[in-house]
């Protein structure tokens, strides 16, 4: 299941705490669309440490949409793979 | 987050900045007993004790947080290396909390040979880390607009610190010299305007977007205003090296001064979030204090108001405010990373905001409004005022102590509960 966050206006580091909140309470099976308006970069370090992949997409609301997921997870309709 | 231009990979350990930034307080807290055991003699600026204090704030305090910022902020703003950080930080460390009290004792009891053992103490502290850090600085291709002002801000704090070495030297007799007041003059205005102006006004370019979502400065100002101030401190010296009024360069110099402290305001005012945030009003506190002591130097005031208003101003609320919001951001930031490197969640990191409590932050504000019009009438050689404002400096650096301390402990505990996880899991 899809659980979107907006974190655009916030102020950092909300945007991460927000983010690493979610995760934290992310169930098996769901993923995590964060609608943001920079790209996280201190974030990525964090998510590959954890175990988290991600996909950085233009976005519809905001400038960008981050999609992340665990790795042993198959990533989500719309990501991006590099 | 902005993090457009910084290379966070670089960042240093948390305790390579916060080693200078919980010393700082204590110099606060020495210029604040001075000050109060001599309220008197606070309306000269050649009494010892206002000598003794000035340095204290201004190399104990302010010189010692924002090289401590800059040991922190240029591997990540410019991705230079500074070299091994946890060694390379600890003679600047040393030799600044060892130089400044003892410069400030030299001023105080007269004794010039212990502030020359000071000064050199300063020297040893500040001149290598402008070496290692200047040079790589100026390698860098296309650097921002706060690269650019740092490496001015650096430039000129060399020759700050050489017009101090210089001027102990005069003191000590080893040198002649018959204009010292004109000497002293443009120490403080190149430690003023080049050092702190320079460093505050370059840093914020990068802060004020990257903290509050509020837009940029205006492109035509980042690009103008360092090599203008550069450009009027240069043409200031100049004038007085050959004897002729520098009035004309200390107007333009308070003119730009007053145009970035009115961008700073309009640029803060437009910040995408509006909920209160103290950091918020210490910056602008800290630009409208700046707007005016830069009006009162235009219209002929006081010069010792106007120094009084820019160091407290600019030199310490600034700063205070920055470290409300660095030293709990550099604390998560470390606990973040050094839980993502267990590769789980095992502890849920606090909050950015509850490593410092809610009211502390306003209450030290306060304390420091009320300090700014408290030392004004102070330098008029008000006894009362100059007490009050010892006081008022002595509770701030205590508060100042307790809040650093209190969200250092936070840091120290939560780091504790990640190391000890794994281990007892073994």
């Amino acid at each position: 299941m899809e659980r979107i966050i907006d974190v655009s206006k916030l102020e950092p580091p909300e945007p991460l705490e927000r983010i690493l909140d979610s995760l934290a309470e992310m169930a098996p099976g769901d993923w995590l669309k964060v609608l943001h308006h920079r790209e996280p970069y201190p974030l990525y370090g964090m998510l590959r440490n954890m175990g988290y992949c991600w996909s950085t997409i233009p976005g519809e609301v905001t400038s960008i949409e981050i999609l992340i997921w665990p790795e042993e997870q198959e990533a989500p309709p719309g990501a991006e793979l590099f | 987050m902005n993090t457009s231009g910084l290379s966070l990979e670089q960042a240093p350990p948390v305790e390579v900045p916060l080693r200078f930034f919980l010393a700082a307080p204590l110099h606060l807290l020495l210029a604040g007993i001075l000050i109060a055991l001599n309220p008197g003699e606070l309306g000269s600026r050649w009494s010892p004790a206002v000598l003794a204090s000035v340095h204290l704030v201004a190399l104990g305090f302010m010189t010692q947080i924002m090289i401590g910022s800059l040991f922190q902020l240029l591997p990540v703003l410019s991705g230079i290396s500074l070299g091994r950080l946890e060694r390379n930080s600890l003679l600047p460390w040393l030799s600044l909390n060892l130089g400044a009290p003892c410069m400030g004792a030299g001023f105080l009891f007269g004794n010039f040979s212990l502030l020359a053992v000071g000064a050199a103490s300063v020297a040893l502290a500040v001149l290598p880390f402008i070496f290692i850090a200047l040079f790589p600085l100026l390698k860098r291709d296309a650097p921002t607009f706060t690269i650019r002002g740092i490496r001015f801000a650096l430039a000129v704090f060399f020759l700050v610190v050489c017009y101090g070495l210089f001027l102990v030297a005069v003191l000590n007799n080893w040198l002649p010299s018959e204009r010292l007041t004109t000497h002293v003059d443009t120490h403080a205005t190149l430690a003023l305007a080049g050092w702190l102006g320079l460093l505050a006004m370059s840093i914020s370019f990068q802060l004020t977007p990257l903290f509050f979502i509020t837009g940029e400065f205006p492109s035509w100002f980042r690009q103008g205003a360092g090599i203008a101030i550069l450009a009027l401190l240069c043409l200031r010296m100049t004038l007085v090296l050959l004897e002729l009024d520098p009035s004309i360069a200390t107007n333009l110099l308070s003119l730009t001064a007053m145009l970035f402290s009115l961008l700073f305001i309009r640029l803060l005012r437009k910040r995408a979030r509006k909920t209160p945030d103290p950091v918020v009003f210490y910056w602008q506190v800290s630009a409208l204090t700046l707007f005016i002591a830069s009006l009162l130097l235009l219209f002929g005031g006081q010069g010792e108001t106007v120094a009084a208003l820019a160091l407290i101003g600019v030199g310490v609320i600034m700063p205070c405010g920055t470290l409300l919001k660095i030293i709990p951001f550099l604390s998560w930031l470390q606990l973040q990373n050094n839980q993502s490197k267990l590769g789980r969640f095992v502890i849920r990191i606090p909050h950015m905001n509850s490593f410092i409590d809610a009211t502390s932050p306003w209450i030290l504000l306060a304390l420091l409004i009320l300090l700014l019009p408290s030392l004004a009438v102070a330098l008029r050689g008000y006894s009362y005022a100059g007490l009050f404002s010892g006081l008022l400096l002595i509770a701030c650096a205590l508060l100042q102590m307790r809040i650093f301390i209190g969200a250092h402990t936070k840091f120290r505990s939560t780091n504790r509960k990640i190391i000890e996880i794994p281990l007892k899991a073994d």
